[in-house]
């Protein structure tokens, strides 16, 4: 990060002597350059709805006002360049990145240069790591304390570094930051954490199991929380290892007992999620793990929205246990329970609750269903008089929709973009 | 939303330049809730009519000179069913209100003869009313940041998205939280629709002054000045002034929202309360402890605590307090009879609770009615005994001794989609979770004022991680005056400051040893206490200062924004009258000794660009070359004639060695010709 003294501090002598060139240089704002990109192996081809709902969903995003609402319109940007790196679409993904206008673009540099790193393309993960650098440098001062920001955006250029094989550069950019606080692990490096499982070779898996549990036995902390992602990741590696499978459970089960209700939860359906893929031999371990997040979410006292939000996830793994039948009940019950409280929820988050079961319906295979809810989804979202939460929510639904890869309906595709073209006053 | 624009309106009188005229200032009734965004501004006076919520979606934009000045004589209940004057931003609402240094923001009641009416700044010869107070609510946040709080059954003592919590003080019957409960509203990090969580954005608020308000309902159920309930981090929340709130003058439950540049005057209760895990850092302020009305009791209308520090809401629950104070100025209020002897004066400086875990930094504390640092040996509101190692937490001696990165293991966060306690504690960075580093002590004369300080190893470290805690012999500000009689309230008795200059005097005011390190979330201002030498950041916008009981100095504004090299943040001090054709002296301190060199830039705006890992404030319309010797360079001019009336920037880039891209930034300061 730091250059050689004599060259910086000539290059701003240099500046501040040539007065009448001063305000240009001081304006040269890092950006990454404006160039055709050529095409990043790892890119994959959507399908044109996918691409339609992304680009609807940015149009929605940058029609939010940079004043007063800068900070709303730079995130719900960069959710959606996040999203294309999601689906491996990294050239629109950097080009929707040029247009975010504060730190969250040196943010989805950092996420961008990841990509590339799992990709393969070193030379242009370091290119945009530079740039990610130069813009965490420059949020690092304003009126109040909010070096988190740039924190944020070191922690993922860290997270990059990590994953390119240079360690030293990631505790550099790592080391100071204040996520980190001084502590061995990181969440915004679980994933990079998570990925090392998949390296992992069957006759070293017993040393690792030991090591997961001197950290899962120990503090809970956060590197509890990456102990179990990554035995998550090895439980579906070794799953056809009845033994090692067991092995991995047992720690699932430890590391699972220190979480809140809501991670338990979760923590259950990926299990089952992960035997419920492995085919039907595998089905009565799938069964028994939907069976046992079922009690546990039974057992646990939840508020109406995290009871109500829990059900899709719960009901596709369901279906994807052989219970279609039951998981449709689970909904369309969920669903009459949210009519019944609907009025006790705020408007802002109605579209939120109701959009994973409009996801769970297309899992189902029930698409005209799913369609019902994703109106329905579109409906709540405008239910708020103001522009800002409606540019929410339909980014949101719009990045759902095709992360899902669900093809709306002409009927909902004319309903999204007539909420799109219609946001403006209030906001 | 209602508005009612009055026709009789304010009469307010114009006076420039001998011309007296006089204009019919609107006033706007607001009596309902806000559902639709909407903007207030000058020359609109704003009169809150009730309990009046932000709704959730919804944008209140306030511009700058704004006032909101609601009548007392409708304030209260017993009078109005739409409840309590005050304002407050629903969870998923968005409050944007930044006034500017010259323009502030003012929540006030009618009875403030000095207010920049109708953003004219001409209502502004109305005095300090010393005993004024709870005329009428508050103003409070409610984000989506992680909170705690054992009240609400459904919660767990583990940090949840589900857990959430009602803002005390809001009151008026007809509205429910989130979960459909019994209470008015609630904050939390819930549902978060921005999927954010502690990087809750409830708004910004700048340049706001807060002046007579609170409520107090009954124990624990208390409007405050700025009540931040699970606020998050990227709320921006800098240069806000609590003026004679009846209850706190902030108060702070969860969340990680961040503050700098704050005042607080004479609040009734704790002038900085903080509760439920709050996880920020805050950095610049003054507080002085005092008195105002109400019901005046200790706690309602007497000041208690200057700082008063809960962890949890339940001693092991979590989320628990972890934060950092740094460059407060803290003035106490002592028995106004007998100082040392005499138990009827304010509280302590810092009082601590059930895990509170804080950091002080470079702060002066003054003239504290009882003890510096006080285990208060309780959970606060759960009437436990013991606050400190309940359950299997830290003891408050350990606490003292542990490092800040180890944190709690009792309900300890349980990782992403929710937080790692390396995402969740934030705030500090180095050192332990306990600990007082470049604080300043002055006339803290009760017998046992430096009992707990010293047994933790405070003032001559054996201990844990202090070190250059000083206690000084002499004054360390330019100057303070109080009554020359006490006055007696109920069993308080308090003479109340009547005048204020905190800008430092003595060398170890003006030069701490330490100061934060970049990357720690606070600027590098290398002084002890919240001002530096010869800046005022008050100046413009406050209102203590424009009831001319806190020093002005409009020719020299600080602006803040400086960046720490070698020697800590550089210094600008400017001495001589900002006047034309009168001399001139700009002294740039803390520079990199090996080079005492750079260039003072001036200009005729306010620019604020960020450059070299720092902000440059002035418009780089002049630039004059800085050399000197041991870390010091001054520089002497002759304003030029004419000029009345304008305000130049300026601000020092100095050459270093070790700051990021060789570059150090003074702060910068504002000066306006007279």
């Amino acid at each position: 990060m730091k250059t050689t003294f004599p060259s910086r501090c000539s290059t701003l002598l240099l500046s501040l002597a040539v007065s009448s060139g001063f305000a240009a240089t001081v304006l040269a704002a890092p950006q990454a350059p404006v160039r055709a990109q050529e095409p990043l192996a790892g890119e994959r081809a959507i399908e044109p709805f996918q691409r339609d709902l992304l680009s609807l969903a940015f149009r929605a995003a940058s029609s939010v006002p940079v004043e007063p609402h800068r900070k709303t319109r730079s995130r719900l940007q960069e959710s959606v360049v996040t999203t294309l790196l999601d689906l491996d679409q990294p050239s629109l993904a950097i080009e929707y990145a040029q247009h975010i206008g504060d730190w969250r673009r040196g943010s989805v540099y950092a996420d961008f240069a990841f990509w590339c790193a799992q990709h393969g393309a070193r030379e242009r993960a370091q290119e945009y790591l530079s740039y990610a650098d130069q813009l965490a440098m420059d949020v690092g001062n304003d009126p109040n304390p909010q070096s988190w920001r740039r924190d944020t955006i070191r922690l993922k250029i860290a997270r990059a570094y990590q994953f390119l094989d240079e360690p030293a550069k990631a505790a550099e950019f790592a080391r100071g930051t204040e996520a980190t606080s001084g502590l061995a692990y990181d969440p915004v490096l679980a994933s990079t954490a998570a990925s090392l499982a998949d390296k992992v070779e069957a006759s070293a898996l017993d040393a690792d199991l030991e090591r997961i549990d001197e950290v899962l036995i120990g503090e809970a902390s956060g590197q509890a929380y990456n102990a179990l992602v990554t035995c998550t990741r090895l439980y579906d590696r070794f799953f056809a290892d009845a033994d090692r499978r067991a092995a991995i459970e047992k720690r699932i089960r430890i590391g699972n007992s220190k979480l809140p209700p809501n991670l338990r939860l979760a923590a259950y359906i990926e299990v089952g999620d992960i035997a419920a893929r492995k085919g039907d031999e595998a089905k009565p371990v799938a069964l028994a793990a939907y069976r046992q997040a079922r009690d546990f979410y039974e057992a646990t006292e939840w508020t109406p929205e995290a009871a109500i939000s829990f059900v899709p996830r719960l009901a596709s793994l369901r279906h994807r246990v052989g219970e279609s039948d039951g998981a449709r009940d689970d909904l369309e019950q969920a669903l009459v329970r949210y009519r019944d409280l609907r009025a006790g929820f705020r408007s802002t988050t109605r579209a939120e609750i109701l959009r994973p079961f409009a996801e769970a319906f297309h899992t189902l295979g029930l698409d005209a269903r799913s369609a019902d809810i994703w109106a329905l989804v579109i409906e709540e979202g405008v239910e708020n008089p103001n522009s800002r939460p409606r540019s929410e929510d339909i980014v949101g639904t719009c990045l759902a929709m095709a992360k899902c890869r669900y093809e709306p309906t002409a009927e909902l595709s004319a309903r999204l973009r007539e909420v799109v073209d219609g946001l403006g006053d209030p906001w | 939303m209602n508005l009612t624009k009055s026709l009789h309106g304010t009469l307010i009188a114009l006076g420039t330049a001998g011309v007296a005229s006089a204009q019919i200032v609107p006033t706007v009734v607001v009596a309902s809730d806000i559902a639709v965004s909407t903007t207030w501004g000058p020359p609109n006076i704003y009169e809150l009519n009730g309990e009046i919520h932000v709704l959730d979606g919804a944008t209140l934009t306030i511009l700058p000179g704004t006032v909101i000045a609601s009548d007392t004589a409708v304030t209260f209940p017993t009078v109005n069913p739409n409840g309590v004057a005050s304002l407050s931003a629903d969870r998923g609402a968005m409050l944007i209100a930044n006034g500017t240094q010259t323009l502030p923001i003012v929540f006030t009641s009618k009875a403030d003869g000095n207010t920049p009416a109708g953003g004219l700044s001409t209502n502004l010869t109305g005095s300090y009313r010393q005993t004024a107070g709870s005329e009428w609510g508050g103003l409070t946040l409610h984000g989506e940041g992680y909170i705690c709080e054992n009240q609400v059954v459904a919660n767990t003592a583990a940090p949840s998205s589900s857990n959430y919590s009602s803002m005390e003080g809001l009151l008026r019957p007809g509205l429910r939280d989130y979960g459909g409960g019994p209470v008015v509203t609630a904050f939390a990090s819930g549902f978060t629709s921005d999927g954010e969580g502690d990087n809750d954005d409830s708004g910004s608020l700048s340049y706001v002054s807060i002046r007579y308000n609170g409520y107090v309902a009954g124990a624990s159920v208390e409007l405050n000045g700025l009540g931040l309930g699970g606020v998050g981090r990227n709320t921006e929340l800098h240069h806000i002034e609590s003026i004679n709130s009846i209850d706190d003058g902030f108060e702070i439950w969860g969340g990680t929202c961040n503050l700098s540049y704050i005042v607080v005057w004479s609040c009734g209760d704790d002038s900085f309360d903080v509760d439920q895990g709050w996880r920020g850092k805050a950095q610049h302020g003054l507080i002085v402890q005092g008195y105002n009305a109400g019901v005046s009791s200790q706690g309602s209308g007497i000041g208690d605590n200057s700082f008063e520090m809960d962890g949890a809401e339940l001693c092991h629950w979590q989320p628990v307090t972890t934060a950092v104070i740094s460059n407060f100025t803290v003035v106490g209020a002592p028995d106004g009879n007998n100082p040392v002897s005499g138990t009827n004066g304010g509280d302590h400086a810092t009082a601590w609770r059930d895990n509170a875990r804080v950091q002080f930094h470079n702060c002066l504390f003054m003239d504290t009615g009882d003890n510096v640092i006080n285990n208060d040996l309780t959970d606060g509101e759960n009437g436990n005994a013991v606050g400190y190692g309940c359950n299997g937490t830290l003891s408050w001696a350990n606490t003292w001794l542990t490092g800040f990165a180890t944190t709690s293991t009792v309900n300890p966060f349980g990782g992403a989609p929710e937080l790692t306690p390396a995402q969740a504690y934030t705030a500090q960075t180095s050192g332990n979770l306990i600990e007082f580093r470049d604080v300043l002590f002055y006339n803290n004369v009760r017998p046992n004022a430096y009992a707990e300080a010293n047994a933790r190893g405070v003032l001559s470290p054996f201990s844990g991680n202090n070190a250059n805690n000083l206690v000084a012999s002499t004054l360390p500000i330019a100057s303070i005056t109080r009554a020359a009689t006490a006055t007696t309230l109920g069993a308080i008795v308090m003479k109340p400051v009547l005048t204020l200059d905190p800008r430092p005097v003595t060398t170890d005011a003006r030069l701490s040893t330490e100061w934060a390190v970049a990357g720690s979330g606070l600027d590098g201002s290398r002084y002890r206490g919240g001002f530096g030498e010869g800046n005022l950041w008050t100046t413009g916008w406050s209102g203590m200062a424009k009831y001319g009981v806190l020093a002005g100095d409009i020719a020299n504004v600080d602006l803040g924004h400086c960046k720490a090299g070698i020697a800590g943040c550089p210094q600008q001090v400017t001495t001589g009258t900002w006047a034309a054709g009168a001399p001139m002296n700009i002294t740039i301190k803390n520079m990199d000794p090996l080079f005492s060199a750079g260039f003072l830039v001036a200009g005729f705006f306010e620019f604020n660009f960020p450059i070299f890992d720092g902000t440059l404030v002035p418009t780089p319309d002049i630039l004059i070359n800085l050399s000197g010797v041991g870390g010091e360079a001054q520089l002497n001019w002759i304003n030029p004639p004419g000029g009345s009336g304008t305000t130049l920037y300026t601000q020092a880039l100095v050459l270093d060695l070790i700051a990021t891209e060789n570059i150090s930034f003074s702060n910068a300061q504002s000066h306006l010709q007279p």
